[in-house]
């Protein structure tokens, strides 16, 4: 009785130490890993400044996608596109037209300020890249782009393996390359956007 | 057939829409001040481009504003790519905003001044009182000779065309009001009904005096008389 009782102790022992380590090392492993965010956001944009964005436009709603893959060291890099709508509130300052789609396209890179495994996660990054604004009324159409720069911060939480929801906030500063009078550059060249964002996650590989 | 026509049409067409400049804005600065050179504040200003001035002509708005409380103002306009007519419109009835009670002014062919570092700068222009008056033509030296005169205003909604520019800063109204009399020898004096001109405008009278020989004719200019709201014109 008793050596049976020793030898299932032993089986037991053994079997939880074979499950540990294999286990275990599969964790080590995943942690080695790389693994991909997928973030489709819904998108709310606030125009700031002194600038024609500011002084002459109604910003709409609009959607943001985001695309990250995380090394183990935490940091990320990644690809970000964001649109939405405005109408011209007040052509005055930007010409005679009446509605502009604005587009952004970034490479972004970042770091995870919380450690993997847990199911909170809070990330800062920047993104260089390009913007576009395409200006429309009836059959007018033409735009203005340039170069655009923006820093994030996004909170995330992971309901289960592959699914969660994202809470982001960014910064957005547009250089344009519009060519017009002098006193007009600061104004026209410029924009500032500041974003909030809410959003479903997508992890792959986590 | 009619397939090719409709085709051949709508490329037509299509070539002689404006079309305009990625990432580039023009601006056009001016002031407006009224007859006795007051700033002339809240007149709505606009700007237009069109193709040209043929049968598919096509006219766009391209920029809008108003006079600031200096009497100055500056459109923000779009920039048209294909060789355009810019024309620039102020109080215009068309307009919002605009006052019925005082002249316009349409700018036509700005594109001849030229721009410089995407600003067109635009000769002061002047938009007073549209009135109703009269030209009194009084006898008080000469009782004997008969006069023979012909006068000309500017229409309260003056046309500045800068094609038919006669100097570097000067330009011909064609949307000239003209008329022309006589004072025989046995009147001494006779009014004329003048209509739809700007309070304080230049009136111009070109005469001459005949008695049995004909006479040079003379011309004189003459000034607006709020106080009487009449032009005078005494010999």
């Amino acid at each position: 009785m008793y050596s049976n009782s020793k030898r299932s102790l032993a089986f037991v022992l053994i079997f939880f130490g074979c499950f540990t380590a294999i286990f275990g090392q599969a964790d080590e492993e995943k942690q080695n890993k790389i693994y991909v965010r997928l973030t489709p956001s819904f998108t709310v944009p606030f125009a700031l400044g002194d600038n024609f964005l500011g002084k002459a436009y109604n910003l709409k709603p609009g959607y943001l996608g985001d695309a990250r893959v995380f090394f183990p060291n935490r940091v990320y890099l990644g690809i970000h596109g964001n649109f939405f709508k405005a109408d011209v509130t007040n052509i005055d300052k930007v010409g005679d037209f009446d509605r502009t789609n604005i587009w952004h396209n970034y490479l972004t890179g970042g770091y995870a300020l919380l450690p993997r495994e847990s199911k909170l996660g809070l990330d800062a990054g920047l993104g260089l890249g390009y913007t576009i604004y395409a200006n429309r009324r009836q059959n007018i159409d033409f735009h203005d782009d340039g170069f655009s720069a923006m820093a994030d911060l996004h909170a995330n939480y992971r309901f289960s393996k592959v699914v969660g929801a994202d809470l982001g906030v960014q910064f957005t500063k547009d250089f344009l390359t519009t060519e017009t009078a002098p006193e007009l550059e600061k104004f026209l060249k410029n924009a500032s956007i500041l974003y909030f964002s809410l959003g479903l996650v997508i992890y792959i590989n986590q | 057939m009619r397939f090719y026509i409709v085709v051949g049409l709508a490329l037509i067409i299509s070539s002689c829409q404006v079309d305009y400049e990625d990432n580039s804005r023009l601006l056009f600065k001016g002031d407006v001040s009224n007859g006795l050179q007051n700033p002339f504040p809240d007149l709505p200003v606009e700007v237009y481009a069109s193709t040209g001035e043929g049968v598919f002509n096509f006219t766009e708005r391209v920029g809008v504003g108003k006079t600031t409380p200096d009497g100055s103002f500056e459109i923000i306009a779009l920039s048209p790519k294909n060789p355009s007519y810019l024309q620039l419109l102020i109080n215009d009835s068309s307009q919002e905003g605009h006052k019925p009670e005082f002249g316009s002014s349409a700018l036509r062919r700005l594109d001849i001044l030229g721009e410089k570092e995407a600003t067109y700068i635009i000769p002061r222009i002047t938009i007073d009182k549209r009135i109703d008056t009269f030209l009194e033509i009084k006898r008080t030296d000469n009782l004997s000779d008969t006069l023979s005169f012909r006068y000309r205003y500017e229409d309260a909604d003056k046309i500045l065309d800068f094609s038919q520019r006669s100097g570097p800063d000067d330009y011909e109204n064609p949307n000239l009001r003209v008329g022309s009399g006589m004072l025989p020898s046995a009147l001494d004096e006779t009014t004329i009904e003048l209509f739809d001109l700007t309070a304080n405008d230049t009136l111009f009278l070109d005469f001459r005096l005949v008695n049995g020989n004909v006479s040079e004719t003379t011309g004189v200019e003459l000034i607006y008389k709020p106080e009487s709201d009449n032009y005078v014109f005494e010999f």
